[in-house]
């Protein structure tokens, strides 16, 4: 009781350490945030509206450059290959996370160490990755192909050397490397569903195939929510393992959005136009994140 | 502690599990299915590493006429390990020193910052901290390469591009580690804890080394080891903020060396990409194994109530 007392008759004074101590624990995170989130966003957005390269003097034009920007056919492309991109990443990257998840959430010896083994590709570093599976995926002396070509298939992709196959290599590598990363989102999920469930289903005389679909899946719905978000922005976001990896070829195969921001703002000196795109491109992750956000929660109502 | 004490507005808070490891299902029947599809996802995850630790231990003739899959008659890993460490004057090396210079700099200050912020967002009430949470998930959305372009102007500006800082001062802000260590510290730190500390008269900073730190351990291994594998692998910030070679962390060095490898009139020196590709994730590789029960648990805590 006297702990109450205490309480109610230090608040004001509380109140005051409170917002003192807290602001000054979080004050260097805010100074980083607002010097280097916040106003490189709103120099972005007023960016897009000047025509800048790196010799002349800024000038407004303003929606020049996205008048531009719908008449850019490498932004057509590039747009093109990130949906492409994203509709195989997202799924397939999905799927194998939670395959990972469901095999490695059983008492076998050893589990740890396999998680700790599934989760290596997504600490690798982005240019071993790149080196390693571009020698898989090499046409020729590359292994892929060698066991492919052992098992009767005549005339194997090119993978990386051809225009058609370049992305789905880059979606295969990209999978590979975030796959361990969901995964352990998942085991976590996974520990959320109380054994009893199972052990009632078990008991109703329902198989490894009904119990997957009618608890887990239903049961991991918000893990596969938060994931789903996750994936959608990352995969939009694509671009150090393109740039190493193919670097947008052959051709224009492989050219995403962000490397054409890279492209025309780094290397070209396009301030304004690349921030443009930047801008195109954030408008998009941000409409398809709120469509995703809306549908759950109408699913989550019904 | 009998008196009820009011929850202050903060994340949700993670249902407190019975055992903090990641606890296993016992399965009734080992199946068929599973026990195949088990096989089929490690040999994915595990075979393209397997390649790189066989293909390091090759020559460079042998890199290309052997299987690639199996060990070819020579053995050249100690060989090729000395001549990436001593190719171009030891150039590796340094880019070895540098980036642990930007690890060490970076990805500390950046658990050490999202350390205090956590913990302030999560323990103590004050004006702003909806606003702070609205620009720390926003900044998760928004894409490194909208901000590149300004962040360039701004750093070149300031005369800071081509430098140690234009890589170690942006690593220092990582949104995530901040969001982990808020749903960290509201969980693993009771109130009481604190006030007890309080009316016991600690300052609070004392309070927050002596009481809370120990408390936060897991979370913060956690936070540590993923801004760790962020700035160890950052390829994109280097690559637009430094032209000097020197300054180069081991991603841009080795993507050096893998295009002098591909180009025709270049040395080629693939067998050292690849040795440098080994030797640059065995460290990473190494701290996650040894602080496995960590980072598993660590990781789960901001994803469970998500």
């Amino acid at each position: 009781m006297t702990h109450a007392v205490t309480r109610t008759r230090s608040r004001p004074r509380s109140a005051w350490r409170d917002i003192l101590i807290g602001w000054s624990f979080i004050l260097p995170n805010f100074v980083g945030f607002a010097l280097f989130t916040l106003v490189p966003m709103l120099a972005a957005f007023a960016l897009a509206f000047l025509d800048w390269d790196s010799y002349g003097t800024p000038e407004w034009v303003g929606l020049d450059n996205f008048g531009r920007l719908l008449a850019d056919e490498n932004f057509h492309v590039a747009l093109r290959n990130t949906l492409f991109y994203a509709a195989g990443h997202i799924p397939l990257t999905l799927v194998a996370a939670l395959t990972l998840a469901i095999v490695l959430n059983r008492k076998i010896r050893g589990v740890q160490l396999f998680r700790t083994a599934a989760f290596f590709p997504y600490v690798t570093s982005l240019v071993a990755v790149a080196v390693v599976w571009n020698m898989l995926f090499n046409p020729t002396a590359g292994p892929i192909n060698q066991v492919l070509e052992a098992l009767g298939v005549a005339d194997p992709p090119r993978w990386v050397a051809s225009t058609d196959w370049a992305m789905p290599a880059v979606i295969v590598t990209s999978v590979w490397r975030d796959m361990g990363y969901y995964m352990v989102l998942y085991l976590a999920g996974l520990q959320t569903i109380p054994k009893e469930y199972y052990e009632a289903a078990t008991v109703d005389g329902a198989g490894a195939w009904q119990r997957f679909w009618s608890i887990t899946l239903p049961s991991l719905r918000p893990t596969t929510f938060f994931v789903l978000v996750m994936l959608t922005i990352q995969s939009f976001k694509v671009l150090d393992l393109i740039v190493v990896m193919t670097d947008g070829g052959p051709g224009r195969s492989t050219l995403v959005l962000a490397q054409l921001v890279y492209r025309e703002g780094i290397i070209e000196g396009q301030f304004g136009y690349s921030s443009a795109i930047a801008l195109a491109l954030f408008v998009i992750v941000l409409t398809v994140t709120v469509v995703q956000f809306r549908f759950n929660e109408r699913r989550r109502a019904s | 502690m009998a008196t009820p004490t009011t929850r202050r507005p903060g994340p949700p808070t993670i249902r407190r599990r019975p055992e903090p490891r990641l606890s296993t299902l016992r399965r009734p029947r080992r199946s068929l299915l599973l026990t195949g599809l088990t096989g089929l996802v490690l040999l994915y995850s595990l075979v393209p590493l397997a390649w790189l630790l066989i293909n390091a231990t090759k020559t460079q003739e042998d890199l290309l006429g052997s299987f690639g899959l199996w060990f070819s008659d020579s053995f050249a890993l100690g060989d090729n390990i000395v001549r990436t460490l001593t190719y171009d004057d030891g150039i590796f090396t340094r880019w070895l020193l540098n980036t642990i210079l930007y690890v060490v700099l970076g990805a500390g200050g950046a658990t050490l910052l999202a350390t205090l912020g956590g913990y302030a967002l999560a323990k103590f009430d004050f004006p702003g901290k909806r606003a702070v949470f609205a620009v720390v998930i926003g900044a998760v959305a928004v894409p490194n390469t909208a901000l590149a372009v300004p962040t360039f102007l701004m750093f070149s500006r300031l005369g800071l591009t081509d430098s140690p800082w234009a890589v170690i001062i942006p690593s220092l802000i990582s949104p995530f580690g901040l969001y982990l260590m808020w749903v960290f510290s509201s969980d693993a730190i009771p109130d009481e804890l604190l006030e007890a500390a309080r009316v016991d008269g600690a300052r609070e900073f004392t309070t927050f080394f002596r009481v809370s730190l120990p408390l936060l351990g897991p979370g913060i291994v956690t936070v540590l080891l993923l801004s760790m594998v962020q700035t160890w692998n950052n390829y994109f910030l280097p690559l637009i903020m430094l032209k000097d070679p020197d300054w180069y962390p081991l991603t841009l060095g080795l993507n050096a060396w893998n295009a002098q490898a591909a180009t025709a009139g270049g040395e080629t020196v693939f067998n050292l990409v690849i040795t440098g590709s080994l030797l640059t994730i065995v460290p990473l590789i190494v701290a996650f194994l040894l602080l496995q029960r960590y980072w598993q648990s660590g990781l789960t805590a901001g994803s469970v109530k998500a």
